[in-house]
């Protein structure tokens, strides 16, 4: 009577579940014809500056700014030839990218237009110091000798200028980058050879599903054409080439890890029930479980990352172990009722799925966005085969389930698998712990983030050659300037670039983009106009006499305002230095270049050099917070543990240390192989310890629940879980992302080895408490 | 010089004024001589006048020194172009910091040695030669030397006798080369830079 009544609860919580996967259909679909939204930036994997939402911001427009941006050098011995092959690589680049509009000779004129009404209060640096020491005799004296030069440089007329000190500010400013405007193109060249510099803008998607490249083949295309015109080297560099190389790799990761776990269940399945019916129902609980990680995903983030998709790959390996086990059961006790026996074994499969997800949840604590994905994705994947399995099993598995050679010898392993118990315990567990110790005395930890994204190394080569012929700033560092006014950022900035032209002066950088290099502060622009006034005064003085009139033309001044040089097309390029917060807060960026990790503890050292300066290293800053959330996480364990057999004691009382015995011996031999391998231990290593207590713990609660060693069916649904859960993790390890392999490689060898040790803890002496 | 001459053969002048022009010019390692350069800049009442020598080393570049109306010397060279008074640099650009440099260099280079080689590649030339002598008149090809220079004639035979440099700020300058002379400076032979 009880149990008729419990089954039309569940008939219809069952329905209800049915219109919640209808609605889960409905959105697939609307996903998978064209709502899918595949996010590839890798920077979005990175966690958010912690301190700093101005650089946020700024960095945000800088990664923007470079998302779709591809530089190439055409390179030739002869301007001729680098020019011809410029014009071959174009012609045959296709529409997969189009070349952006370049800065020249025309925008030179634009500039001068920009700079002219102020050009009395800008001074180079040389210049400033020269005025302000110079005689009246070596101020003329300078004036004849520019003069009497056989090429001019002047800008305007004579008279404006004698000391042509508007030239020399602009060939001071010119000198932050090698390239140069000639001929309608941009130019470079360093000495061996000449080199057409072409910005590029990717208009492919960089993530494909079906793997495939569209953006590099088209380069390589386009580079061999202009080899073939006479260009002797051809460079490229930019995001986009690294964003499709990352994409495509990861899709065949995905795709291996997701269709071999698959395969793997399948197999098994087939071998351990020979019946088509248990092998659907169980994939429908694996697409169940992957559709929904991914819906979810879309919903709240909006977008799904590739490395979501490679993690979530993973799901495939887990969400299966709820059916198997169901199935594993029926075949133990064909007679009982389907909804009699799922009820009995309801505690304990529930217990598995909440430290399941638990485990998953641990990854989304660290701030990185993409873990926060790979938990979500995780955790409601996990839920939704549960439901799937638990809500629909009773109704739709109809007939028997049969007994198997195959599942019949693989029970009966357990009886032969060994229980710890006396001398040969000892030996044992005297083996592990030489490994371990082994192991762990070799470990060594390293959380530096640019070992963990798996570049390519033959791109990474390109972009350091092109970054460093063209004087590339780097996106990891730069300095930001914060005032509460346009004239108080600009004051401030100019106490560090003073700084850093002494370590340009002495090589530690290249150089640096400032907006201060440009727009000096007004107090700055009054105070060169004076020593400008007066050294032309002195000038036009002395030359009085050979002069038709006596003085400049003398047009009206105007400072230079930020705003006014951003408007010039020059400006309009140097815009994302700048950031205007509300009415009152104002910041810049002074990007760096030519900075190597050897000048990265001096630049350093300008950190706070003046009122707020600050240092940016996001590099460093991202490897700090690997490196504390590595720690805590670590140290957080411990309390996980303790609450996770605090638990198990609820049910298991004294045996509870049982199911969670393997799980810290497994962790521990996870831990000790990194070490082995002379891998460094990192976060995901440490995640992967939080997913294994989450999952290593539910075998041994699955053979607890089954104690006796006659009970072959829960070690067959442990053994075809585990299985296809090592397969997956197995397949993670061989990911190309350092990161994923770190994750993977410590699952595979700490659910490996639980599962193997979870019998060797069941101690058959009695039954479990319940 | 093998592309150099490849360049020049590919030029669209008419291939025989360069020959002949070519074939009067004497080639020597060096060239000295004296010089008068006529400077007339707008906004002056009369043109400024200064008088000097020269050397032109082939693989060195030009020196330029000034005697009159104060000492001063023009050192250009491949990577760099830098004046000096008495002992003080007044100014100093460097290629590798300022790449048009090397193109300025080049010409100034070429136009007081005669190399219709290189000047072929920055200018288009026309003119005539003669028994006696040759005239040239050099347009800027690319936008960057417009905006300095207008035009540039030449005249001369075994050397270039004559350079008159029309500025785009509307400055001419007038250069007369005396006395020339071709020069084998002699190995390890101090030339000033």
């Amino acid at each position: 009577m009880v149990s008729s009544r419990r089954d039309a609860w569940w008939r219809a919580v069952a329905v209800v579940w049915t219109l919640v996967v209808l609605l889960l259909v409905g959105h697939q679909v609307y996903l998978w014809t064209g709502g899918l939204e595949v996010d590839t930036d890798v920077l979005a994997l990175l966690p958010k500056e912690e301190r700093d939402e101005g650089a946020q911001a700024a960095l945000a427009r800088l990664a923007d700014r470079g998302s779709r941006r591809v530089v190439v050098l055409v390179g030739a011995a002869e301007a001729e030839r680098a020019e011809k092959g410029a014009e071959a690589f174009l012609a045959k680049l296709g529409p997969i990218a189009r070349p952006v509009s370049v800065q020249t000779e025309s925008s030179t004129q634009a500039l001068l237009d920009a700079l002219g009404p102020s050009r009395e209060g800008l001074l180079s640096v040389e210049d400033r110091a020269f005025l302000e020491t110079a005689s009246a005799e070596a101020l003329k004296s300078r004036a004849l000798l520019l003069l009497n030069q056989p090429v001019g440089r002047r800008v305007g007329a004579w008279a404006d200028d004698p000391l042509e000190l508007l030239p020399h500010f602009l060939e001071e400013r010119a000198r932050s980058t090698p390239v140069r405007p000639r001929g309608g193109r941009l130019w470079l060249e360093d000495g061996a050879r000449q080199y057409v510099v072409l910005e590029l803008e990717s208009s492919a998607p960089a993530f494909s599903f079906d793997g495939s490249k569209r953006f590099e083949p088209a380069l390589e295309v386009a580079s061999a054409a202009a080899r073939e015109a006479g260009a002797e080297l051809v460079l490229s560099a930019g995001v986009p080439r690294f964003a499709e190389a990352g994409a495509a790799q990861a899709n065949l990761e995905m795709s291996t890890v997701g269709f071999g776990s698959m395969a793997a269940i399948l197999i098994v399945m087939w071998l351990a029930f020979r019946s088509p019916r248990p092998l659907v129902l169980v994939a429908v609980t694996v697409g169940l479980g992957v559709a929904a990680g991914l819906s979810a995903c879309a919903l709240v983030f909006g977008k799904v990352h590739v490395v979501t998709l490679v993690f979530g790959a993973s799901l495939v390996g887990v969400a299966e172990d709820f059916g198997i086990h169901y199935f594993a059961n029926r075949q133990a006790a064909p007679d009982v009722p389907r909804t009699d026996l799922l009820w009995h074994h309801l505690p304990g499969l529930s217990l598995a799925l909440i430290t399941s997800i638990a485990g998953y949840a641990m990854l989304g604590v660290a701030p990185f966005p993409g873990l926060r994905q790979v938990a979500l994705y995780s955790g409601v994947g996990l839920l939704a085969a549960f439901l799937g399995a638990v809500m629909w099993f009773p109704f739709l598995d109809r007939g028997p389930v049969r007994v198997t050679r195959f599942s019949t010898a693989w029970a009966n392993t357990r009886r032969r698998w060994p229980v710890l118990r006396g001398g040969r315990a000892w030996v044992g567990l005297g083996l592990w712990a030489l490994v371990v110790g082994v192991g762990l005395s070799r470990l060594e930890v390293g959380d530096d983030v640019r070992e963990l994204q798996g570049l390519s190394p033959a791109l990474v080569k390109e972009h350091v050659e092109v970054a460093k012929l063209m004087g590339l700033s780097s996106p990891g560092q730069f300095f930001m300037v914060h005032g509460s006014s346009e004239e108080e950022v600009l004051e401030r900035e100019q106490v560090l670039t003073a700084k850093l032209d002494e370590l340009t002066a002495r090589h530690v950088i290249q150089g640096y983009d400032a907006v201060s290099s440009w727009v000096p502060s007004q107090a700055r622009q009054t105070s060169d106009r004076t020593l400008f006034l007066r050294a032309r005064e002195t000038v036009l003085t002395s030359l009085a006499d050979e002069l038709e009139t006596a003085g400049p033309a003398g047009l009206p001044w105007r400072p230079l305002t930020v705003g006014g040089f951003l408007a010039s097309p020059l400006g309009t390029q140097l815009s994302v230095l700048w950031v205007e917060e509300g009415a009152t807060a104002r910041a810049s960026v002074v990007l760096l270049k030519g900075l190597g990790r050897e000048g990265l503890d001096e630049v350093g050292k300008l950190d706070g050099v003046g009122p707020g300066v600050r240092f940016v290293d996001r590099t460093q800053a991202i490897s700090r917070v690997m490196g504390r959330y590595r720690t805590n996480m670590l140290w957080l364990l411990v309390v996980g543990y303790a609450l996770v057999f605090l638990a198990l004691f609820v049910r298991f009382r004294r045996k509870a240390w049982r199911s969670l015995a393997p799980t810290v011996l497994g962790s521990l031999l996870a831990i000790a192989t990194v070490g082995l391998l002379g891998e460094k231990l990192q976060l995901f290593h440490v995640l992967a310890l939080w997913l294994m207590l989450g999952m290593g713990v539910d075998y041994g609660i699955f053979l607890l629940e089954h104690p006796s060693r006659q009970a072959g069916e829960a070690w067959l649904a442990v053994g075809l879980g585990a299985v296809s859960t090592l397969l997956s993790f197995g397949l993670l390890a061989l990911s190309t992302t350092p990161a994923i392999h770190a994750f993977g490689l410590a699952m595979a060898v700490g659910i490996g080895s639980v599962w193997a040790l979870s019998p060797l803890f069941c101690d058959d002496s009695g039954p479990a408490s319940s | 010089m093998m592309s150099a001459l490849l360049v020049w053969a590919l030029a669209a002048s008419p291939m025989e004024l360069s020959l002949a022009v070519r074939a009067q010019l004497v080639d020597a390692p060096a060239i000295h001589g004296a010089f008068e350069q006529e400077k007339r800049v707008k906004g002056f009442k009369r043109p400024l006048v200064s008088k000097g020598d020269f050397v032109v080393a082939k693989g060195h570049g030009v020196r330029w020194h000034t005697v009159t109306p104060f000492d001063s010397v023009l050192l250009v060279r491949r990577d760099d172009i830098s004046s000096k008074q008495g002992d003080t640099e007044v100014f100093h650009l460097d290629a590798a910091k300022e790449p048009t440099v090397r193109v300025v260099n080049t010409v100034l280079f070429s136009l007081l040695a005669g190399d219709l080689a290189v000047l072929e590649r920055h200018f288009e030339v026309k003119g005539e030669a003669g028994p006696k002598g040759w005239t040239l008149e050099l347009t800027p090809k690319s936008d960057g030397l417009k905006k300095v220079l207008r035009r540039i004639a030449m005249t001369g035979d075994r050397f270039v006798r004559r350079l008159e440099l029309s500025e785009a700020s509307q400055d001419v300058t007038v250069i007369r080369i005396e006395s020339p002379e071709a020069w084998t400076p002699d190995a390890g032979e101090d030339l000033g830079w």
